[in-house]
């Protein structure tokens, strides 16, 4: 029993984690349309900005640097997709992003090394006692942090005018513009807001007990892919549901992996794909993609 | 006072408009009467800017609201210019709520100016106020059509654009409509009224210009409009009797409706 309490609390940490990246496809989806493949690339960069700075200063003041640098990263491939985002398919844009994606982690990989790096956050590998469970700290940090980004993001994207904007915009882009509503300041913001819960997804995805920060990170990060797509890609509920499934179904998956030893090894890599396929299959938008809501 | 002077517009290698001239004085309603295809939608688009967003492009000729040039504005800064369009077929926010789609309405211009906005929205439209919680997509249409235009009293527009106001709705709500458009027009709002039903339109007009496959084949008073042989067969015939337009035919017309109706949709 506490071997599954364990797995669990670890699932829904790095399901939480997921659900950061993958409410970063979502709201860069519902402003533009576009799926962006960078996203990867830019955890990355957050991640590198990060680990160069903290031995120079403290971890809190290199994570602030990260989260600017992070964020200016993703406004500029907006900004560079926006320069055709009026005549150019969106298929064509999400292409481009592979190429930014490509581009720099090609350089990041490069400047890192060959060894993992670590980004020596506060927590170290300190360990907590929960219900009877022992769990490593940066797993209910990281918790803690999602709940308080996620509560934030809902609060804002519910009650603020750029909430009221960008779901204007995102279900009829010609009547939000007849209304004077500027998409491509909405786009920005949706980018810069994707970018900083990027980058404290890194901090998470590379702290104990994982190895560290190098290339490998982004197949961990992109896990949130099909966390967003099992959840409704344009759905910010279904971005936070579909990370917690694909944390926690990942985690038992790899806990459990000598009872599941008849799926072959390493099964728990592609767990979260398996689900995602299934929920395809019975729900092609996603548990909470667009259904209209309408009179009949 | 909004001016259109010579405007040419073209999609591809599709002429919407040709030499197109219409004035909308202060404090007035104009109407623009035609059937599919004349050039009413794109004429509307043009002025509010998003003629783009449909690919078109302004060959020739200008816009101007009040002496600023509107032609080479962004929709953005036209609405901060009080030149709002409620667009044809409502378009209204359905995953919003009621609320929030005038919170939407409103953004175009600065927040500070919005509660009383929003009073007037409700004093002109009750319903939306009982509603104002509810999702958009769960109105009425004759409602769903007085939040588009609510919606777009938000920006405190000096001209209002309607664009098919009364399309799909029941003939007394779009008499309803109607008596809207006065009041907006009374608490000083000129409005531009692009209409297939031309009884309406002609009812509430003060003037009104005839499109014909993208050019002015007719304008005038309101009245005289509604006096002559052509509107009276083209538009009036068809819909007079449904709706009892004052300013309409006669309702013997009834024979000859079918005819009216065939050419109407033959042009």
């Amino acid at each position: 029993m506490s071997f599954f309490l364990e797995l669990l609390i670890n699932g829904l940490s790095v399901g939480a984690v997921y659900a950061l990246i993958a409410l970063g496809f979502v709201i860069i989806f519902k402003a533009t349309e576009v799926i962006n493949f960078a996203h990867g690339s830019l955890l990355l960069l957050g991640g590198y900005t990060i680990s160069e700075l903290t031995p120079e200063t403290n971890f809190y003041l290199a994570l602030l640097v990260g989260l600017t640098v992070t964020a200016l990263g993703a406004l500029f491939i907006e900004r560079i997709l926006a320069l055709r985002i009026r005549t150019a398919n969106t298929n064509t844009l999400a292409i481009m992003t592979i190429g930014f994606d490509v581009v720099l982690t090609a350089d990041l990989v490069r400047r890192i090394g060959v060894d993992p790096r670590s980004l020596f956050d506060p927590w170290k590998n300190d360990t907590v006692q929960v219900i009877g469970v022992t769990i490593p700290l940066t797993r209910l940090v990281a918790i803690g942090s999602a709940v308080v980004l996620l509560t934030a993001f809902f609060l804002a994207f519910k009650y603020t005018s750029w909430g009221v904007a960008m779901r204007a915009s995102a279900e009829d882009a010609e009547a939000a513009t007849l209304m004077g509503i500027r998409r491509g300041r909405v786009a920005a913001v949706a980018w810069i807001i994707a970018g900083v819960l990027a980058c404290i997804a890194v901090v998470f995805l590379v702290a104990f007990p994982t190895p560290g920060l190098d290339g490998s990170v982004i197949p961990v990060a992109l896990k949130a892919f099909p966390a967003a797509i099992l959840g409704g890609l344009d759905s910010t509920a279904g971005a936070l549901v579909g990370g917690l499934i694909v944390g926690v179904a990942e985690q038992l998956t790899l806990g459990y992996s000598s009872e599941l030893s008849f799926l072959g090894r390493g099964f728990a890599e592609v767990m979260p794909y398996v689900i995602m396929i299934i929920v395809l299959l019975i729900k092609p938008s996603g548990l909470f993609g667009t259904r209209e809501v309408s009179r009949v | 006072m909004l001016n259109v002077a010579d405007l040419s517009v073209r999609y591809g290698a599709i002429q919407a408009l040709e030499r197109v001239s219409l004035e909308v004085p202060d404090q007035t309603v104009v109407a623009v009467l035609g059937s599919n295809g004349a050039g009413k939608s794109t004429l509307l688009r043009a002025v509010s800017g998003t003629h783009k967003l449909h690919k078109g492009r302004i060959e020739h000729g200008t816009i101007t609201h009040d002496g600023q040039r509107l032609d080479k504005l962004n929709p953005a800064a036209t609405v901060a210019r009080g030149v709002v369009q409620v667009p044809e077929g409502r378009r209204i926010f359905g995953r919003l709520t009621v609320e929030e789609n005038l919170r939407a309405g409103g953004m175009g211009v600065k927040n500070r100016r919005q509660p009383p906005a929003r009073d007037r929205v409700f004093e002109l439209f009750p319903r939306l106020q009982e509603r104002r919680g509810q999702l958009a997509a769960l109105l009425s249409g004759g409602e769903q059509q007085m939040l588009a235009i609510g919606r777009a009293l938000m920006a405190q527009p000096t001209l209002l654009l309607l664009d098919e106001p009364s399309l799909g709705l029941a003939p007394q709500v779009v008499e309803q409509i109607g008596e809207i458009i006065l009041e907006i027009n009374r608490q000083g709002t000129s409005v531009l009224l692009v209409e297939q039903n031309a009884s309406m339109a002609l009812r509430v007009a003060d003037l009104a210009y005839v499109l014909d496959v993208g050019e002015v084949s007719l304008h005038g008073t309101a009245e005289e409009l509604a006096a002559t042989d052509k509107v009276q067969r083209l538009y009036l015939g068809h819909s007079a009797d449904e709706h009892g337009g004052s300013g309409g035919a006669p309702a013997a017309k009834a024979p000859r409706r079918s005819v009216a109706r065939l050419s109407r949709w033959a042009g």
